[in-house]
């Protein structure tokens, strides 16, 4: 393995765990929401979350490149703050992963949530726990497989995200050139050994981090 | 279940049915060949399939059994790749690949001085190219920028050309070194500059047709090696061989 594969490889892994890092209160308070709210336009806010998985990468990368670009108010923005700029950049990606992957883990976030069930919060709130200490003490640890199936999904599809850091990446070598893109530039420059040994990492890797996470998410449950 | 099954079949059916001949073309043509291959059609009534993308792709891809008869590919070297691997093939070159400079209007690009003096001013945050592990017009921009003595460009690698120039016109690049053809169609008042041939090494477009391509596909060979072909591409800012 040389220094170039190692460079793909850390930046997959550091793309999958930042954005379930980011995911995760994301989710909780989205699935919770969804899970208990009587709103009429429920089903709307459901199916708009929904989109990014409906959505081809190539309309969600072009309008990311289009969004996030230094003419863009979100571009200039985060310029403003940050000094660099978002497009071409790990955040970029990072921005992009999240938004694919919202709803892999609100869906069953939602589902988990829904599961406790409106019976359990009365009993929890007839207890005389607050809403806060009945989410905390009650219905987050019934939802926590839920949550923890949504970011082992998360996880493992962002390592395998293609299209979208394709279509907004750039191919930058540390910042935004992630395993799977640096395995189908292997396969476009005919190195096909190189890409089967890059596939086989990914694989093991993959295999190995969903794994800990699966017996992570059981352990607390 | 039954007839979910039938009623799937039938929506896959035409796809499944469906049989022009399969051209493959390098990114560069993606404006400049379907015209062509259109008039083409209705002079002789033969039908065809064109998938684009980067020659290092389409190459592969003919390699993993895709049916292309015809591939117009962006250099010889690809083009030599293939006939060292299938016994049969015939090359033909049909076209010179041009580079272009491209620059998003308020960036103070307009020619190759300015954007070596922009670069290192810090003024271009993101120079596009097409990738040059597999796309030739990746390699060949490379070239431009090595003869200009800029070494660390800040480079954004598209997957082919065309993806590189979308780089540029959407806004998130500042400029970018494409595909001549490919950008005198750009819109949004991106600043285009012809960059001389000279400054690289020939993209000597060379089309390949597949051992037991049908009159069909050699049909369209002839079409494009031919007056017309020769005129629409020069047209289209392809030099000619």
């Amino acid at each position: 393995m040389n220094p170039a594969d190692l460079t793909a490889l850390q930046l997959s892994l550091a793309l999958a765990a930042a954005t379930v890092a980011l995911l995760l209160p994301l989710a909780l308070l989205l699935g919770h929401w969804l899970a208990t709210t009587r709103w009429r336009g429920r089903a709307l806010a459901e199916a708009l979350l929904l989109l990014p998985l409906l959505l081809p990468p190539t309309v969600v990368g072009l309008a990311l490149l289009i969004g996030m670009g230094p003419g863009s108010a979100i571009g200039r923005s985060w310029q403003a703050i940050t000094g660099g700029q978002l497009v071409f950049s790990f955040a970029g990606i990072l921005v992009a992963s999240v938004l694919v992957n919202l709803p892999l883990m609100v869906q069953p976030a939602q589902r988990a949530f829904e599961a406790v069930g409106d019976d359990l919060r009365a009993a929890a709130a007839s207890c005389g726990l607050s809403p806060l200490r009945a989410f905390t003490k009650v219905e987050l640890p019934l939802a926590w497989p839920g949550l923890a199936t949504g970011a082992v999904l998360a996880f493992a599809h962002t390592l395998g995200e293609f299209g979208v850091v394709l279509m907004v990446g750039g191919a930058i070598p540390g910042e935004t050139a992630t395993l799977s893109l640096a395995i189908y530039d292997r396969v476009q420059a005919f190195d096909m050994a190189g890409a089967g040994r890059l596939a086989l990492l990914l694989l093991g890797i993959s295999l190995i981090a969903i794994t800990l996470l699966f017996l992570l998410g059981r352990r607390r449950g | 279940m039954i007839r979910l099954f039938l009623l799937l079949l039938c929506l896959a059916w035409p796809a499944l049915a469906a049989d022009p001949v399969p051209v493959a073309a390098a990114a560069d043509l993606r404006l400049a060949l379907p015209p062509l291959v259109r008039g083409h059609e209705a002079q002789t009534g033969a039908r065809f399939s064109l998938s684009f993308g980067s020659s290092g792709q389409m190459v592969q891809q003919a390699l993993n059994g895709a049916p292309f008869q015809l591939l117009l590919l962006a250099d010889a070297s690809h083009a030599t790749r293939l006939a060292a691997a299938v016994p049969g093939v015939e090359r033909r070159p049909y076209a010179l690949g041009r580079l272009a400079l491209v620059a998003r209007p308020g960036s103070g690009v307009t020619d190759l001085a300015s954007l070596k003096a922009a670069i290192l001013a810090g003024r271009i945050r993101h120079l596009a190219i097409a990738n040059p592990a597999h796309a030739p017009y990746g390699v060949a921009a490379k070239a431009v920028l090595a003869g200009l003595g800029v070494t660390d460009a800040p480079l954004v690698l598209g997957d082919n050309v065309a993806q590189a120039l979308s780089f540029v016109s959407t806004g998130a690049a500042e400029a970018g070194l494409v595909a001549l053809p490919l950008a005198h169609a750009a819109r949004g008042g991106l600043i285009v500059v012809a960059v001389s041939p000279a400054l690289h090494p020939p993209l000597v477009q060379t089309l390949v047709l597949m051992p037991g391509a049908s009159p069909a596909a050699r049909g369209l060979a002839a079409h494009l090696t031919g007056s017309q072909g020769r005129g629409a591409l020069a047209a289209a800012g392809f030099g000619l061989p």
